[in-house]
């Protein structure tokens, strides 16, 4: 449906087409890059400071779990330490009693001596597994346990060699003749006939178990090694006595930490010397596994960070489409202001032309007028008769006929360009309109044409002329007469529309082409055949309702008919200023 | 066309010569005497030597126009009738300030036949009105004289 407005936006702007709207795909494709880049700086500006704050969360808590789990990691360190060298120091104590309660005879003889193990064995239950008196050549004097090792010469063993030197011992770890891990513990006594040595073999699951009691986590570690790096417990992979890589880098009575890399990811590990300085305990956990709780809140943070960033998502791409759509409306306000603005200025200057022209073709006329009346005169004067008189008579009359015809289109003229005489005063529109329709009832009648007038009931006066309504309606009445074919219809319509008069001549008949809506208020613009209008009709009307202060629109459909809307002021509205 | 008793004294004042020249002899056959003026000037100057019933304005003209010499006119000759023709049709401009001394506006082309006639109604209720006028000083002025006490 085209529709044409000769003024200001009414509400029925929204279905409203503007003939170049389609030939500007540029706007289209320019609203679409304006939305692409309004959603991404949209998107960026919300989505980076979540990010930021994401990426400084985590390191942040990365650092402060690892700072606390190191701390952690040191106390026990520290006290797990103290604990094994006093679990040591008591085996030590245990075997340096019995050396101090005793005289070698006494411990030289193998019943006493598994008299006092048994006592022994009693008090700490599995902790020890032997026990031995040997002289200072490293011979068996006594032995009780459960190997046969009477025989055995320890002379070049290295706790021996020790034990010799300084009077008591802890082994590291070794496989000696029982080829099972185990440690010795042995202390010496002094006679006036040479040292002796009292020696126990010690059951080192107590210490494992000690040892293994102190992992932290599901995944820490915790052992000891001896200078060498050799497991003196066993890890959490690997065994006794191996090779644990731990170097000897911990400076002595100090806790040393450090991030170490292994086969299975990055650990911290943490390691102090213990008493003596021959053993080192070392704590170890996976820094993936410290950094659990991090990880699980940063990734619930991120979860929340998505649902948040995806809420940004979809109120911008909300908000983008709303702001689109405002610039849409604000663009297609414009264009209408604009396309209406054209199509008055180009009718008032139309308005301007006719005027002048009318002006300039009146004189003449009223010339050609007043000499067709001298004509006249004198004919009548001359005495001429017959047919030479009247076909001059023939002459002038259609002399006169055609002055008056043209005296009719300047009017007309005069009447588009508004530069008539209009004194609107407050009407009854209904005995106006009435009178018009039955001015054409008989035409309609005859074309086979409803004519039907519907007038509100107590309709208010309207601001316009009388007469120049009744020339309005037989203007439109008479085109969509000539528009309707027979069996059609035409209604006026008179409505009162807020505080506007809404007159509306709607009809059936053969509709107006989409190219020739936006010309038909142009004077001489007409699609009759030469000879059945001048094109002077509806400017005309557009003339007399612009007088009035009113708009007229149309609204067509090819084939399917044409309504004319006419608004003009209520005159109370009027007189109220 | 029958003579009238007396012939009516009309001022044609246009620009247009052809057009004075054309209505003329028109208006004489239908019992005018006819002077014409082809400016507000030389109509001005007409008016101060002679006298006129009617008076017949194009409002457009150079120089003076139409509406400044019907302007000078009211002030002159208050009860002088003048008719306005105007080949425009805007007389929205005059209409506003003299609507209410103009007798009747004529829009070319008129015919010589309508104007004749409105011009001859024009003098006809002028001449009326000044012979109510006349009745009435005369009919006050024999009040006057019969309560004189003599």
């Amino acid at each position: 449906m085209a529709t044409l407005h000769n003024a200001g936006p009414t509400a029925r702007d929204e279905d409203r087409t503007i003939p170049w709207h389609r030939a500007r795909p540029e706007e289209a494709r320019a609203r679409r890059r304006l939305r692409r880049r309004m959603v991404a700086g949209l998107l960026v500006v919300s989505a980076v400071p979540f990010l930021l704050m994401g990426a400084g969360a985590w390191l942040v808590f990365r650092d402060l779990a690892i700072r606390e789990a190191l701390t952690l990691h040191r106390t026990m360190a520290r006290a797990h330490g103290a604990a094994i060298d006093a679990y040591l120091a008591e085996q030590l104590r245990t075997v340096e009693l019995i050396a101090r309660t005793h005289t070698l005879r006494e411990l030289s003889d193998p019943a006493t001596l598994r008299e006092i193990f048994a006592e022994v064995t009693a008090v700490h239950g599995n902790s020890f597994v032997d026990l031995g008196v040997i002289d200072a050549e490293g011979r068996h004097l006594a032995y009780v346990g459960p190997y046969d090792l009477m025989d055995r010469n320890y002379r070049d063993a290295d706790w021996f060699k020790e034990v010799l030197a300084h009077g008591a011992s802890i082994s590291d770890v070794f496989l000696g003749f029982r080829q099972s891990p185990h440690s010795v513990v042995a202390v010496r006594r002094d006679l006036a006939t040479g040292p002796w040595i009292l020696r126990a073999t010690l059951d080192n699951r107590s210490l494992y178990q000690l040892v293994r009691s102190l992992a932290v986590g599901t995944f820490g570690d915790v052992f000891v090694v001896n200078r060498d790096g050799v497991y003196q417990t066993p890890p959490r992979s690997g065994e006794v006595l191996g090779q644990s890589g731990v170097v000897e880098a911990t400076p002595r009575g100090e806790i040393r930490d450090e991030r170490v890399e292994t086969a299975s990811g990055a650990v911290r590990q943490v390691s102090t010397w213990l008493d003596g300085d021959r053993w080192m305990l070392v704590v170890r956990q996976p820094e993936r596994e410290i950094l659990t709780p991090v990880t699980r809140a940063v990734g619930d943070g991120a979860l929340i960070t998505l649902f948040a960033v995806l809420v940004v998502f979809v109120a911008t791409i909300s908000v983008t489409s709303r702001l689109i759509a405002q610039i849409e409306r604000g663009d297609r306000q414009r264009d209408l202001m604009y396309y209406d603005l054209l199509k008055s200025a180009r009718l008032a200057s139309l308005g301007e032309m006719a005027t002048g022209l009318a002006h300039e073709i009146n004189n003449p006329l009223a010339i050609m007028s007043a000499e067709h009346t001298n004509l006249t005169d004198r004919l009548a004067e001359l005495r001429i008769d017959g047919d030479g008189r009247a076909a001059l008579d023939r002459s002038l009359q259609r002399c006169s006929h055609q002055l008056e015809r043209c005296g009719d289109i300047t009017g007309k003229m005069l009447q588009f360009g508004r530069r008539t005489e209009t004194r609107p005063s407050a009407t009854e529109v209904e005995p106006v309109l009435r009178e018009a329709v039955e001015l054409l009832s008989r035409r309609a009648a005859t074309a086979n044409v409803a004519l039907s007038l519907d007038v509100e009931s107590e309709l208010p006066p309207a601001w316009l002329d009388a007469d120049e309504l009744e020339q309005v309606l037989l203007n439109l009445l008479g085109n969509s007469l000539d528009a309707t074919p027979p069996g059609g219809s035409i209604r006026v319509v008179a409505t009162r529309e807020g505080e506007r008069l809404l007159l509306r001549v709607a009809d059936n008949g053969c509709g107006i082409a989409p190219e020739d809506l936006d010309r038909i208020f142009e004077p001489f613009f007409t699609t009759k055949p030469p000879g059945m209008g001048t094109g002077l009709g509806l400017a005309v009307v557009h003339g007399i309702v612009r007088g009035w202060g009113g708009t007229i629109d149309v609204e067509s459909v090819p084939g399917e008919g044409t309504t004319l809307s006419i608004h003009v002021p209520l005159a109370a509205e009027v007189i109220a200023g | 066309m029958s003579a009238p008793k007396a012939a009516i004294r009309l001022l044609m004042v246009d620009d247009e010569l052809d057009f004075l020249g054309a209505v003329a002899p028109g208006l004489e056959r239908r019992g005018f005497e006819v002077k014409t003026a082809e400016n507000g000037r030389t109509a001005l100057d007409l008016l101060a030597r002679e006298a006129f019933d009617v008076v017949v304005l194009d409002v457009k003209m150079p120089g003076l126009d139409g509406i400044s010499v019907f302007r000078r006119i009211s002030e002159l000759a208050p009860q002088l009738p003048v008719i306005m023709l105007t080949g425009h049709g805007n007389i929205q401009d005059a209409f506003e300030t003299s609507r209410g001394g103009v007798y009747e506006y004529l829009t070319k082309p008129c015919k010589v036949e309508s104007l004749a006639e409105t011009a001859r109604r024009a003098h006809e209720e002028r001449q009326l009105a000044g012979e109510r006028a006349r009745r009435a000083d005369r009919e006050r002025a024999e009040r006057i004289l019969a309560e004189r006490p003599d």
